[in-house]
């Protein structure tokens, strides 16, 4: 257990990004890595098309799979996670009411594109998923998602030399749209930067100090 | 409320940005259009007409009066939510009217409705079910709504759930549904001319939507929750 005290109440944390930009990937990842540090994890999936990504959770044995509920929103994944995000609070409540020892939940949000932002009645937090396959372009693009998010991470480090991804350029790019905020370079297959990124949920949102 | 105010209000809650999980919604339209059972404007059109006259009129409009004259009288509003529930076949459309109606109360209780947050813990402890058009009734009476407005407000919101999923399915383009809404508006008014069924005699005959709500849950591709 961590000696910081933690902080009361469940912490809401939402992973947005674009369409394959490894999300999914990223909570089978942070599943375990909460676990290890004692944390209580349970999840929220939106999909586009399917209930594929809850199914994928559930189906991972890394976690009960009651504690994954699944929200369809009916093609329109950024209405769920900002304009309308009342089925999406009502399946968080669900889990909270369900499992009151729970002090993680993830909120997956179906793949979007850079403009998509989390609404903070749902989440207390939120990272944006970009991969490094997308084009290093991406972060000079801006948009609200790779602005305003409170981690963007770059997934897929080992894909930027197949694509001639200048990761440096990414991080400097990123940083600077995001005047200094964090960023965090993962690999979703060999679990590179997931530590980092978990050490930085603990330090913002898990425990107080 | 009276005057311009009411109707900004009757505006508020008609319009698709005030939240209430429909998104999230087809009502049996996904399975339908999979299927290729409604494809098109004139199917849309026998489609929604359909709906409006064997549910809506001798249904919804019922039971959203019967719960906007209870009002917030929560034992009268179980007992209708009651008639709601042992009258909806379906058990994938009365899960899906629970769920929705949930989110319809969840809303209106944090914006700060107190007849919302107290008849969404009788919800919560299973004393009531909280079926949609039930809500609605109860949280328009509240708002301050007339009935009358309440009731419009009902066959609107019943005919831009189906449009607005025909829509995101393909199934119809924006300026179609824009041409069936104002179709649809002339239907339930004339539907609405003819006087309500009580809340005892209520029914509701649509086998193709409810069968297709049933067989949602195994299509490969789904965008909607029914
Ligand atoms: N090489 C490599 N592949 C990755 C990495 N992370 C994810 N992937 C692969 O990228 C693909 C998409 O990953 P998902 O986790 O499904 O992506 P997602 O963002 O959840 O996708 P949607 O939910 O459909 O938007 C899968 O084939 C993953 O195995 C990574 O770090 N490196
Ligand atoms: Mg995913």
């Amino acid at each position: 257990m961590n000696e910081k005290t933690r902080l009361p109440g469940v912490a809401r944390i939402g992973i947005g990004g674009p369409v394959g930009s490894g999300k999914t990937a990223l909570v089978e990842r942070l599943i375990p890595a909460l676990k290890a540090r004692n944390i209580e994890v349970a999840v929220v999936a939106n999909d586009l098309v399917t209930r594929e990504d809850a199914e994928r959770i559930r189906r991972s044995g890394l976690i009960d799979p009651a504690r994954v509920l699944a929200v369809e929103t009916g093609a329109c994944p950024h209405t769920a996670i900002r304009e309308d995000p009342t089925m999406n609070i009502l399946a968080v409540e669900k889990l909270i009411e369900t499992f009151p020892e729970v002090e993680v939940i993830l909120v997956e949000s179906g793949g979007d594109n850079l403009a998509s932002t989390f609404s903070l009645e749902l989440v207390d937090y939120w990272l944006f998923v970009i991969d490094t396959s997308d084009g290093d372009d991406i972060p000079r693009k801006k948009g609200p998602g790779i602005v305003r998010s409170d981690i963007l991470v770059i997934n897929k480090v080992d894909l930027a030399p197949y694509v001639g991804a200048n990761v440096e350029n990414m991080v400097r790019d990123a940083s600077q749209v995001r005047s200094g905020r964090t960023v965090i370079l993962t690999n979703c297959k060999t679990g590179e930067g997931i530590e980092t990124l978990v050490d930085q949920l603990a330090h913002d949102v898990l425990f107080t100090a | 409320m009276s005057g311009i105010s009411s109707q900004l209000a009757l505006l508020q809650y008609g319009d698709s940005f005030f939240p209430s999980g429909s998104v999230s919604f087809s009502w049996g339209l996904e399975g339908l259009v999979d299927r290729g059972a409604v494809s098109g404007r004139e199917s849309f059109e026998a489609f929604i007409k359909g709906q409006l006259r064997a549910r809506w009129a001798c249904y919804e409009r019922t039971v959203v009066a019967s719960a906007h004259s209870a009002r917030d009288d929560l034992p009268a509003l179980a007992r209708i939510d009651d008639m709601v529930e042992i009258t909806t076949a379906a058990a994938e459309l009365r899960d899906a009217s629970c769920r929705m109606g949930s989110a319809m109360l969840l809303v209106f209780s944090r914006l700060g409705q107190e007849p919302a947050a107290k008849y969404r813990s009788l919800v919560s402890s299973g004393a009531a079910h909280g079926h949609v058009s039930v809500v609605q009734g109860m949280l328009w009476a509240s708002a301050g709504l007339p009935e009358r407005d309440a009731i419009a407000l009902s066959a609107h919101m019943f005919c831009t759930g189906f449009l607005s999923a025909g829509v995101r399915l393909g199934c119809i383009t924006h300026l179609d549904a824009q041409k069936l809404l104002a179709a649809a508006r002339e239907e339930a008014a004339l539907l609405a001319a003819s006087p309500a069924l009580p809340l005892g005699a209520i029914t509701t005959h649509m086998p193709e939507a409810e069968i297709a709500a049933m067989q949602h849950a195994g299509l490969e591709m789904r965008l909607f929750t029914n």
